[in-house]
Order: C-alpha cells, then sequence, then structure tokens
C-alpha cells in the first residue's frame, strides 16, 4: 500500500501541485475576501489537472497488472487526494495567521478563524464525498462528478459565506466567542474527517466492481 | 546449425525439410559422428521455427537410427561405418527413385523407355 | 504442466460478447493468438487477468485460481499492452517505482537487460522508438523473474527488423524451458516464425486453439474447376472464384479418396482468410 501512495505522489502527480497550495495560500495577504474561495482553486485546477493526467499518462495502463489489490487503487488515489487537501489546509493555517496578525481577523465576508478552518475540513469532506465516489463509478470520467461536486461546494460555501455576513446569529456562533468556534472546529472537522472516510469505503468498493 | 535452409513458402512440411537436409548432413559426413546438436530449444531459435518442428525433427532422425539421445546431455550424431552410409545413401536414392518412377509408371512409361532416360540424363551430366 | 488454463470465460457487453472461450497454454512455449481486429484478443487478455470483470468462467495460472490468489500470480507475470504510460518521464523514474512492487526484483540482471538491449535509462520513454519501447517492457517483466509474459499486439507498429529481432527475443527468452510467452497479434507471418501453438479467435470465439503444426495439418487448400467446385462445395470452409476456377479450404478430415482437384498445404494466412470469409464466396 505504502508503495502505490509513494507511486501516486512521485509519479502520477505533477510536482506543481505540491506548490500550488503555498501559492493559492498566498491569497491570504488579500485584505477582505470570501476566504473559502482559497480551497475551491484546489477543486477547479489540481483535481480536474490531476485526473486528466491519470488518463493521459496511462497511469491505469502502469497500474493493471501489478501485483496489487484492486481496491488499493481506489485506496492510493483517495489518500493522494487527502494529502493535497492537506497541504492546502496546512498553508491555508500559515497564511491565514499572517492575515490576522496584519489585518487584525475582522472581515465582511467569513472572519479566517478556527470555525472558519473547521468549516474549511467540512468543505473538503463535502467536496470527498461528492466527487470520489462518483469518480470511482468509472474511474475514467471526471467531468460530471467534477461540476456535481462543484455544485455541492458552492452551496455549502455560499451558505456559510452569505449566512454570517446577512445574519447576526451566525456571527455569534463562528465569529463569536473562542469557546463557541472551538465548539464548531471540533463539530466540522469530525463531520469532514467522517464524510471523507465515508467517501474512502465507497470508492473502494466501487473500484472492485469496475472493468479498468 | 550450419546450412540448413527453411521455406515458409514451399510445400514441404518444415519438420521434413529440417530432417531432410540434417540426414544428409550425417551422410555427406559434414556431421561427424559424435557430434553434439544444439538443444531443441536452441536449434528452434537458430533456424526461427517452432519448438515443436524440431522436436518432431529430432525424434525423426532418432527413429532413423542417425542421431541418439543421452538424458540430460543432449542429442548427438551416431557414428556411422563407411558401409553403413553407403546403405543409407542407398536407402534414401532407392526413396527418392521411387516417387520418380511412381509418376513415370502413371503416364505408361515401360521399363526399358526408363533405364533409358536414366542413362541419357546421366550421360549429360 | 499448463502456465495458462481457461475455462469457459465470458465476457458479456451490449454488442460484443466474449463466449465460453476455453485455452490453455503449456509452461516453456510460445503462443500466438490471432483473429482480426475486434474478435475479442484484447477482452480475453484483460478478462483473463481479472483487468475487466468477468461474467462466467474459471482462470488459473501457474496453477493457482486468479480469484484466490490474484497478488501472487500476478507478481510472476509481464504484462505488456498496447499502451505505453507515463511519457514524460525518464526509465529511471518509472523503474524506480515500478520494482518497488516486486520483491523478486533483480536489480544486476535488470542492468544488464538495459546494456543488451542499448537502453539509456536516463531517456524519456516518449523519446524511445517503439521497438525501444517494447524492449523496455520485457526489461521490466524479465527483471522481476516474470514466469509469464503476456504481450497484446506487441508487434504491431514495428518495422519488419525490430519485429524479426522482438521475435528472436521471444526465442531466447523460452531457451530456459521456464518462461511461457502468450502474445496476440494480426500479422500471421510473426507465429509462422516462432510460435508453438497458436489460438484463433473470431467473434468472440475461438475456432483452432492447439499447436501451429497440427494447425496447419488439419486443414487444406484446394483448387478446381467449376465442375469440380459443385461436388465439393458443401464441405468447404469458403472460397473463392475466379476464371480459371476455384481455391478453397476444407478441413483435411472431409477431403475424400475420389477427390481429383489439387490439395496442398495452407499458410496460417489462408486458415484465417478463409475461416473469416463467408460460406458461400467472397463479399
Amino acid at each position: 500500500m505504502r508503495n502505490l501512495v509513494y507511486k501516486e505522489l512521485g509519479l502520477s502527480i505533477n510536482k506543481f501541485f505540491y506548490i500550488l497550495p503555498i501559492i493559492l495560500g498566498a491569497l491570504f495577504f488579500i485584505p477582505g475576501w470570501i476566504f473559502l474561495l482559497v480551497f475551491y482553486y484546489f477543486f477547479w485546477i489540481t483535481v480536474p489537472q490531476v485526473y486528466g493526467s491519470y488518463l493521459a499518462q496511462g497511469d491505469y495502463n502502469f497500474m493493471s497488472v501489478l501485483p496489487i489489490k484492486r481496491k488499493d487503487i481506489a485506496t492510493s488515489k483517495v489518500y493522494a487526494i487527502f494529502i493535497l487537501e492537506g497541504l492546502h489546509m496546512l498553508f491555508g493555517v500559515i497564511f491565514g495567521l499572517i492575515h490576522v496578525w496584519i489585518f487584525g481577523s475582522w472581515n465582511f465576508f467569513f472572519d479566517i478563524n478556527l470555525a472558519f478552518f473547521g468549516v474549511g475540513f467540512l468543505l473538503f469532506g463535502v467536496f470527498n464525498i461528492s466527487f470520489l465516489p462518483q469518480y470511482f463509478k468509472t474511474s475514467h470520467f471526471f467531468g460530471k462528478p467534477l461540476i456535481f461536486a462543484s455544485i455541492t461546494t458552492l452551496i455549502f460555501g455560499f451558505v456559510f459565506e452569505f449566512g454570517v455576513a446577512k445574519y447576526q446569529f451566525m456571527r455569534n456562533v463562528f465569529e463569536g466567542s473562542i469557546r463557541s468556534q472551538s465548539i464548531v472546529f471540533v463539530i466540522t472537522t469530525i463531520l469532514g474527517i467522517g464524510l471523507s472516510i465515508l467517501a474512502l469505503k465507497i470508492s473502494q468498493r466501487r473500484m472492485m466492481e469496475i472493468d479498468l | 546449425m550450419k546450412n540448413i535452409v527453411v521455406r515458409n513458402t514451399i510445400q514441404t512440411p518444415i519438420y521434413q525439410q529440417i530432417y531432410d537436409q540434417i540426414s544428409s548432413q550425417i551422410m555427406n559426413g559434414d556431421l561427424e559422428a559424435d557430434q553434439m546438436l544444439p538443444s531443441i530449444r536452441t536449434a528452434a531459435k537458430e533456424l526461427r521455427v517452432s519448438v515443436i518442428t524440431i522436436k518432431k525433427t529430432w525424434e525423426l532422425l532418432e527413429e532413423q537410427g542417425l542421431i541418439y539421445t543421452v538424458q540430460g546431455k543432449g542429442s548427438y550424431v551416431r557414428g556411422y561405418t563407411k558401409d553403413d552410409l553407403d546403405e543409407l545413401k542407398l536407402e534414401k536414392i532407392k526413396d527418392s527413385l521411387k516417387a520418380v518412377i511412381e509418376s513415370l509408371k502413371s503416364y505408361n512409361v515401360s521399363k526399358e523407355k526408363m533405364i533409358e532416360i536414366i542413362s541419357s540424363i546421366y550421360d549429360a551430366l | 504442466m499448463n502456465s495458462i488454463e481457461i475455462k469457459n470465460l465470458t465476457k458479456r457487453y451490449k454488442t460484443f460478447t466474449l463466449d465460453n472461450i476455453n485455452l490453455s497454454i503449456p509452461k516453456g512455449y510460445i503462443m500466438g493468438f490471432i483473429g482480426e481486429n475486434g474478435a475479442g484478443k484484447t477482452t480475453t487478455i484483460k478478462t483473463m487477468l481479472n483487468i475487466t470483470k468477468r461474467d462466467a468462467g474459471q482462470v488459473s495460472i501457474f496453477g493457482q485460481d486468479i480469484d484466490k490468489d490474484e497478488i501472487s500470480i500476478k507478481s510472476k507475470i509481464g504484462y505488456v499492452s498496447g499502451n505505453m504510460f507515463y511519457p514524460k518521464k525518464t526509465l529511471k523514474e518509472v523503474t524506480k517505482y515500478y520494482k518497488s512492487f516486486y520483491d523478486e526484483w533483480d536489480e544486476g540482471l535488470y542492468l544488464d537487460y538495459l546494456n543488451k538491449f542499448n537502453l539509456d535509462s536516463s531517456k524519456r520513454i516518449d523519446e524511445l522508438s517503439k521497438g525501444m519501447q517494447l524492449k523496455y517492457l520485457i526489461t521490466l517483466a524479465l527483471s522481476h523473474h516474470a514466469e509469464l509474459l503476456i504481450l497484446d499486439e506487441p508487434t504491431s507498429g514495428l518495422d519488419p527488423v525490430a519485429r524479426d529481432n522482438l521475435l528472436e527475443l521471444f526465442q531466447t527468452i523460452i531457451e530456459n524451458e521456464e518462461t511461457t510467452i502468450f502474445f496476440s497479434t494480426h500479422i500471421t507471418s510473426d507465429l509462422e516464425k516462432c510460435a508453438d501453438y497458436v489460438t484463433f479467435i473470431k467473434d468472440g470465439r475461438i475456432i483452432e486453439s492447439c499447436s501451429k503444426d497440427d494447425l496447419i495439418d488439419k486443414y487444406r487448400l484446394v483448387n478446381g474447376t467449376e465442375k469440380e467446385l459443385l461436388e465439393v462445395k458443401e464441405r468447404l470452409i469458403a472460397f473463392k472464384t475466379n476464371s480459371f476456377g476455384f481455391n478453397g479450404l476444407i478441413k483435411t478430415i472431409d477431403l475424400k479418396e475420389t477427390d481429383s482437384f489439387k490439395v496442398g498445404q495452407p499458410s496460417l494466412d489462408d486458415i484465417m482468410i478463409y475461416n473469416t470469409l463467408h460460406k458461400g464466396g467472397i463479399l
């Protein structure tokens, strides 16, 4: 399993996508913005590039008779996405902290705070559960799954960004006391991770049933 | 494997083509007694024919007493005295003449006429 | 012992069915797999290797069931599909990851083959010619001591010299009596040169699967006059007429002592072409 993940990171995915989290993370330097959008660039740049290159590079040809479990093909690809998401989150946090240090935490839209990153984890969870199981229905076509995942994540993002800008009670929950933010962080992070694990399980099961 | 030619374009089966050429090399003394033949798989590779074809050829050579096989080592050319070889040659000549005579017979050529033809061709060479 | 044994393998698609495939390959031999484009060669290979899911049948490789021992079986297989991978990566990079999947990887042997085939491991895969790419893939397979090489149309797209080299390489590989080679092709002359066994597939069904010599013995090429055609027509597999009479293919067992027309040995090409023609003449 470990060698498959190494192969995924070293051979299948272009090195550029390990630098992109830093470049996109720098978007947190914008003084006031819809900061959840930073994570959407991952969905719209990295994901289609990586999944397109699987086909273009003959990634499945390479794996078709390696002595590996069929299930692990899905596992390694899902882990690779988790790792990239983790990198985006990591640099998001780093640059987010710098933003707060320079500009302070107030923002018309969702502030950069603990709750924000919890919601970020949940956003990744929503993306994973919408995109991955759809993709592994064929392990070839990523267009429709990506459109579907874009719609679900946009609705999700709209609810939070719009809600926080418009309603005081949302601001109280998500931008209120540290205690309130912490509760949001814990709940959304657990939900996000739960959805991601579910996405992994469904992807593995679908991988067993398809023709490569 | 020297001087063996295999043609896919002619009617004679390939194993027969190879058999004919090796047996004549043995009888001519081009292949010496107790000389080792290449392994079946090496011969197949060198002549670019199937392993099964060479197996068949080697079996036929052994059946005809032209080679012998030492288990685990390989196949060798059987040693012959000059008389043995002459006799084998004679057998081979008889075989090929038989086919010719049969076809001449089907054209109703008489025995005397055949002998006459043979001697005229012989003299002309 | 058989390296591959396939029983009643079936795979159904909407427009094509791979129907009840049975075939076996004895260890240490070369089997060629011929048929027209679209006859089901690639589907057979992919289905027997569990790359695509089968609908019915059993596959055993090295005497092991593919469903139970897939990983152990695949660690002893080298598979060369028509499609290349990672064109922009160097051989060195690809090998680095490839070998991590094989416990039996033999680095010394790998370097020997690179040397023997003049492969420069710092080159990118798309810098190699088609023939060199094949040699690289075969190097990968041999370096983990694959006991079975499965190649899908390896000779297509190669020039005659490269093709001949490859077929000679096949025969060199099986000299050790340990390695078995199964390769598909639509070029019958590839088989004339090196195959021990031939399997012929048409429209998803196996027409013949036996040794090449037996296959050729099974059929006879016949030609004769139009009058002779009338008396033999029903027994012919297919025939073509021309202004001098007819040419056709017949099974050797269907010949009669009384037949007056000319009979000759067919080439694999003849066998494939006439079997593919519809009975009753061309077109």
